[in-house]
């Protein structure tokens, strides 16, 4: 009775959602096409970054990812207070966890070992090429997360204890999220908050950048770059800690 | 009007979407379930991508395909494995 209730919902939600999406728009044709043709048109020369979607994410849009990271920032806090404190009380599970503190098989250490400098070398990329090519601070972030995820669960985690502090991710993660701020306030001396300072002032990343297609100077993006590096260390320092801790909690049974 | 070949690509790629969710719901084993689900994520990042995106199939990627498989695979450690009936 109630699978069929569930089933006959399912599908009148998936006719449903067929239905809408037969309404939607042509793809690439949105409603509003007026502001779109402002950004594409004048993100070059505005904020000299040939990555107009970063453009919009860091600078016409700034506010919004202030936002977002507050949430990223707002999760990772409250994750790490809930789990910090955390022990075990079962004598059975303490033992359980005792048994679980070792490394794992060779092989997968092994593997690992090799990839991560991959990863983290890719992150790194992603981050540094933000307003040049698809990507930047959150999405490098997310991929030297992956990284240290990748070396943090290859490893016993007393070892990993001893390699990596907790309170030093979180420091950096504090960092990162100051640092963002610093760039959003640095507008507030020239014209407003989130005003792009740096574009075409010839400080470091103030280069103009070429109008049309171009090859891509990494030294332009004004605050692009300044901004896409904090936030990509307070991301990577942020999911890399909820990993940490999660991992941890094996250490929980020894210590009391 | 759209073309055709673009169209299938979105009908395969949902329809592999909702056969992998679908066996990350019966799977009994967790785990098992956790890497069905990671194959979701995989495909919507393709979808994303199709659907020209990249920024977007990158998030989704490291943090729907790896971030969040680790962060289930741990849990599942420090809890028990197979799901049991209440």
């Amino acid at each position: 009775m109630r699978k069929g209730v569930a089933i006959t919902i399912f599908f009148v939600f998936l006719a449903l959602m067929c239905y809408l999406a037969l309404q939607l728009h042509p793809f690439g044709e949105p409603p509003n096409k007026d502001m779109d043709q402002y950004f594409i048109d004048h993100a070059q020369e505005e904020v000299s970054a040939n990555n107009v979607v970063t453009s919009i994410v860091f600078d016409y849009r700034g506010f919004d990812t202030l936002g977002e990271a507050t949430v990223l920032f707002t999760a990772v806090a409250g994750t790490v207070a809930v789990l910090r404190s955390f022990r075990f009380k079962d004598k059975l599970a303490v033992k359980k966890l005792i048994l679980m503190d070792k490394d794992m098989s060779v092989i997968v250490r092994t593997i690992s070992n090799i990839l991560a400098p991959i990863i983290l070398t890719f992150g790194l990329y992603i981050i540094l090429h933000g307003h040049l090519t698809p990507g930047g601070g959150f999405q490098g972030g997310a991929v030297i997360a992956t990284g240290i995820a990748l070396l943090i669960v290859a490893n016993a985690p007393s070892k990993v204890k001893r390699m990596i502090s907790k309170d030093l991710l979180n420091a950096a993660e504090s960092l990162g999220a100051l640092g963002f701020l610093g760039m959003a306030f640095l507008g507030l001396f020239s014209a407003t908050f989130f005003f792009n300072a740096i574009a075409n002032s010839g400080f470091l990343f103030g280069d103009k950048t070429p109008l049309g297609i171009n090859y891509g100077n990494l030294n332009t993006g004004g605050t692009l770059p300044y901004m896409n590096i904090f936030v990509g260390i307070k991301v990577l320092a942020g999911l890399g800690a909820i990993v940490l801790v999660l991992y941890l909690l094996a250490k929980g049974g020894e210590e009391e | 009007m759209i073309s055709w070949d673009f169209a299938l690509i979105q009908i395969i790629l949902g329809v592999l979407m909702i056969l992998s969710a679908a066996i990350a719901v019966k799977l009994r084993d967790l785990l098992a379930a956790v890497i069905a689900m990671a194959g979701f994520s995989l495909l919507l990042s393709l979808e994303f991508y199709v659907l020209q995106a990249p920024d977007v199939a990158m998030a989704e990627a490291a943090i729907g395909a790896g971030l969040v498989t680790a962060i289930y695979a741990l849990a599942i450690k420090y809890t028990r494995r197979m799901e049991v009936e209440e």
